[in-house]
């Protein structure tokens, strides 16, 4: 089969590279260094985050888990470590009853990502979100 | 709208003519901008767009209108359009291309979208190197500054 296609515009290749899983965009840093400099663009991560769906990586003391929520349900799966070098773990207020160490966001680069914390976790309706560009 | 009745000829870089109604045409929305602007006449060239893609896009204009017209939409009339848009996408890599350089051109949002998905979906477990040809991209790093970014990202690399 010939795949080779006339190169298209840097904005619509732009448009593709959005709409990838980030395990893809990190393996694409390879692909060129414009495609890589993507990758630490805020504005490009910012629309990629706008995106993709909401992911959390949970963790308790006894387990970890990737949680991914599709079209309002929610899909609990034993944990993705491959993912853990790629995101930052927040502490949150441990409640006696439910003992939660940490909730973390799955981002693209360590440049910037989206926190997701709470004040109480009791309920996930708690959860609320800020974008924070974070600087390392 | 009485003015739906209405024919509008789009005009393929061939010089071929396709008759549609203005509601087709005002999807896209290049077209849309031009009648708006007082553009009366009934043909409207597209000299970017070769028959073959341009034939495709009114397809996918057509269908999207007729369902969109449909009062009350179902549920199901929502799965067929979806189904529609799945066989629609289903093609080889340069269609696939020229239908997303068309339906920017034109302008036609819900096509460009599923375009761009569809070839995302496609790449998203190649290698760089697959990519690249795809693309007609050219490596631009030394082989040792390739080296120093695979190891830094090792971990997307395991299969």
């Amino acid at each position: 089969m010939d795949l080779h296609v006339s190169s298209l515009p840097w904005e619509l290749e732009e448009e593709i590279l959005s709409r990838l899983p980030p395990e893809s965009l990190v393996r694409f840093r390879a692909v060129s260094k414009r495609w890589n400099s993507l990758l630490n663009n805020k504005s490009f991560i910012k629309k990629h985050l706008s995106l993709s769906r909401p992911h959390f990586i949970f963790l308790t003391k006894s387990k970890i888990c990737s949680i991914d929520i599709i079209d309002q349900t929610i899909d609990v799966r034993d944990s993705l470590v491959q993912w853990l070098r790629q995101v930052d773990w927040i502490k949150l207020y441990v409640d006696q009853k439910f003992k939660v160490v940490g909730l973390g966001y799955q981002y693209v680069d360590h440049k910037s990502f989206t926190r997701f914390y709470s004040t109480q976790v009791t309920t996930a309706r708690e959860l609320r979100s800020t974008s924070v560009p974070l600087t390392r | 709208m009485s003015e739906s009745n209405k024919k509008i000829s789009l005009i393929s870089s061939e010089g071929e003519a396709f008759e549609v109604s203005e509601a087709v045409a005002r999807e896209f929305e290049i077209v849309a901008h031009m009648l708006e602007d007082g553009c009366s006449g009934s043909s409207i060239p597209i000299t970017t767009v070769d028959s073959n893609i341009l034939g495709k896009v009114i397809e996918y204009c057509t269908k999207h209108v007729e369902v969109g017209n449909v009062e009350g939409n179902s549920e199901k009339a929502e799965k067929d359009l979806e189904e529609f848009d799945k066989r629609f996408i289903a093609v080889e890599m340069n269609t696939l291309f020229s239908l997303i350089l068309a339906a920017n051109y034109l302008n036609v949002k819900g096509l460009l979208n599923i375009g761009c998905q569809k070839v995302a979906d496609t790449i998203k477990d190649m290698k760089p190197e697959e990519v690249r040809s795809i693309f007609n991209i050219e490596n631009d790093y030394t082989p040792a500054e390739e080296e120093v970014v695979r190891k830094e990202n090792e971990w997307a690399f395991q299969p």
